[in-house]
C-alpha cells in the first residue's frame, strides 16, 4: 500500500469519527457536588438544557468544591452551580462580586445571572469556551431565576425519595412550564 | 508527509482504544438472513449495499468511549437499498434479549447519492435513521424505541407511510436547506412527536400525518428562530385550542417561535402504501 493510500485511508477514518461524534450531538457536562440537593440542582440544569436544545448532557459528581472548580477550569465540566459556601471555600471571600471577578480572571469561568439572589444564593458558572459554543445557554438558564430555593430543594428531595430523580425533575420542570 | 501520517495514525489508535472494528464495503454487497455488526460497517463512496426482505441486522451493544451510547453503526457514504417486504421487513436492532434505546448508534446516510428504505424496522438505537447531505426515500417503515426515531439535516427526503412511536423524539431535524415531504405517517406515543431543533424554514412539508398522543406533538427548539407551518395534519383534536395545547412553542415560552396551523385535519388519516404513489 502506498504512503498516499494509507494517508487517505487514515484521513477517512479520522473524518468518520468526527462526523459520527457530531451527529450523536455535542455533549455538555454539568458538574455537581455529591450532596442530594446539589445533585438535584445539577439534574434540573441538565434536563432543562437537553430538553430545550436537544443537546446531550452528562452529569459529573465531585466530592468537594476545589475538585469541581478544578474540573471547570480544566474543561472536564462545562457548567456547575455555586452557592455562598462554594464561593467561600474556593476563594476565601464573602463578597460575591470579588469572587465573580476571580473566577473570570483566574479560572476563565463566567458567572451567569443568579438563579437565586437571596440568602440561599445560587449562580450557574460556565466555561468561556462553552459559552462561545452555546451562546443561547444564558438565556435558557435564566428561566430558572426565582424557581429554586432551599425550601424548594427540600421538597424535591422528598419527591426524589418517592419517585426517583428522573421523574421528579421532569415533573418539576413541567409544572414550571419550562419543558 | 511521514510526520503527518504518523500523527493521523496515532489519533485513531487513541479514539479506537476499545478496538472498534471497521468493516468497509467497497463494491456491491447483498445482505440476507442474519447479520451481526460488532463494530462499524462503512459503505464507502461508490459502493452499494442491498438488504433483502426478512434480513435481521443485529448490532452488538458495546460502548468503548463511555458515552452511554452503543458504538455499533452502519455508515453509508455510497448507496443503500433496503428492500423489506410487508410480511418480511428488514429489522435493524440490538443483539439483546431486551432492546432499549441507545444500544447501538444509528444507520447514518451521509453524503450519499441515494438511499432507498422500504419496510424496515429500526429499534434500540440512538437514532434509528439519520440522513444528512443526501437524497433518501423512506417508505412503510417503523421507528420505535430509539432516542431519535428519524433524524435529518441538509437532505432531500421523501418519507411516506411510516410509523414513529415510543421514541424520545419521533422526528428530529435541523432543516438547514433540506427539502422534501413527510406524509401519511403515524407519529405517536413519543415524548416529542416532531422536534425542529434549529435552522428550519419550512422547506420540508409535513402533511397528512397523524401526530397524536405524544407528550408534545411538536416542540420548537430553543434556537429555532422562524415560525413554522404544520398545517394539514391530524393532531387528535377537532379544535385549534385543543391542538395548541399539544405544542411547546411561543404559546408557552415567549422566546420560542410559533407552530402555525392555517388548517388542520379533523379526522384521523388513513394510511397505506397505496398513498405513496
Amino acid at each position: 500500500m502506498s504512503v498516499k493510500k494509507i494517508f487517505f485511508t487514515v484521513l477517512f477514518v479520522v473524518l468518520l469519527i468526527r462526523i459520527s461524534d457530531a451527529c450523536v450531538g455535542k455533549t455538555i457536562y454539568v458538574g455537581h457536588l455529591s450532596g442530594k440537593g446539589d445533585e438535584i440542582v445539577g439534574n434540573i440544569l441538565a434536563r432543562l438544557i437537553t430538553e430545550r436544545t436537544g443537546t446531550s448532557v452528562k452529569l459529573k459528581k465531585y466530592n468537594d468544591t476545589s475538585s469541581l472548580l478544578k474540573a471547570g477550569t480544566g474543561g472536564e465540566v462545562d457548567i456547575f452551580v455555586v452557592d455562598d459556601r462554594f464561593i467561600a471555600e474556593t476563594t476565601g471571600l464573602k463578597n460575591r462580586d470579588e469572587a465573580k471577578n476571580i473566577y473570570n480572571v483566574n479560572h476563565n469561568l463566567i458567572w451567569l445571572k443568579a438563579i437565586n439572589e437571596k440568602e440561599d444564593f445560587l449562580a450557574p458558572v460556565i466555561r468561556k469556551d462553552t459559552l462561545k459554543k452555546f451562546p443561547a445557554l444564558p438565556r435558557l438558564l435564566e428561566k430558572l431565576t426565582g424557581l429554586i430555593n432551599n425550601t424548594q430543594i427540600e421538597e424535591l428531595k422528598t419527591e426524589v425519595e418517592k419517585k426517583g430523580m428522573k421523574d421528579t425533575i421532569k415533573d418539576f420542570l413541567k409544572k414550571k412550564s419550562l419543558i | 508527509m511521514k510526520k503527518i501520517l504518523f500523527f493521523l495514525l496515532f489519533i485513531p489508535s487513541i479514539l479506537y482504544s476499545g478496538d472498534i472494528k471497521i468493516y468497509e464495503i467497497n463494491g456491491v454487497e447483498i445482505w440476507s438472513g442474519e447479520r451481526v455488526i460488532d463494530g462499524i460497517v462503512v459503505v464507502k463512496e461508490g459502493a452499494k449495499l442491498i438488504i433483502k426482505g426478512g434480513t435481521k441486522v443485529y448490532f452488538k451493544p458495546f460502548d468503548t468511549d463511555g458515552d452511554e451510547i452503543g458504538d455499533g453503526e452502519l455508515y453509508v457514504e455510497g448507496e443503500i437499498y433496503v428492500y423489506g417486504e410487508k410480511d418480511q421487513p428488514v429489522i435493524f436492532t440490538a443483539l439483546a434479549d431486551r432492546v432499549e434505546p441507545k444500544m447501538w448508534k444509528y444507520v447514518m446516510v451521509n453524503h450519499s447519492r441515494y438511499a432507498h428504505i422500504e419496510y424496515a424496522i429500526f429499534e434500540g438505537a440512538f437514532s434509528g435513521l439519520q440522513v444528512h447531505f443526501s437524497k433518501a426515500k423512506v417508505r412503510n417503515s417503523i421507528f420505535r424505541n430509539n432516542i431519535d426515531g428519524f433524524r435529518f439535516s441538509t437532505a432531500n427526503i421523501d418519507v411516506c407511510n411510516c410509523e414513529m412511536r415510543e421514541n424520545k423524539y419521533g422526528i428530529r431535524y435541523e432543516e438547514r436547506d433540506s427539502t422534501g415531504i413527510i406524509r401519511y405517517c403515524n407519529i405517536t406515543g413519543n415524548e416529542v412527536g416532531i422536534f425542529p431543533v434549529t435552522k428550519a424554514e419550512g422547506k420540508v412539508i409535513f402533511s397528512y400525518n397523524n401526530v397524536v398522543q405524544n407528550e408534545y406533538n411538536i416542540r420548537m427548539g430553543e434556537d429555532q428562530k422562524k415560525d413554522l407551518d404544520f398545517s394539514n395534519n391530524y393532531y387528535g383534536f377537532t379544535n385549534e385550542r385543543g391542538i395548541r395545547k399539544t405544542f411547546y412553542d411561543r404559546g408557552r415560552d415567549k422566546n420560542l417561535s410559533t407552530v402555525k396551523i392555517r388548517s388542520f385535519l379533523k379526522k384521523k388519516v388513513t394510511l397505506g402504501e397505496d398513498k405513496c404513489q
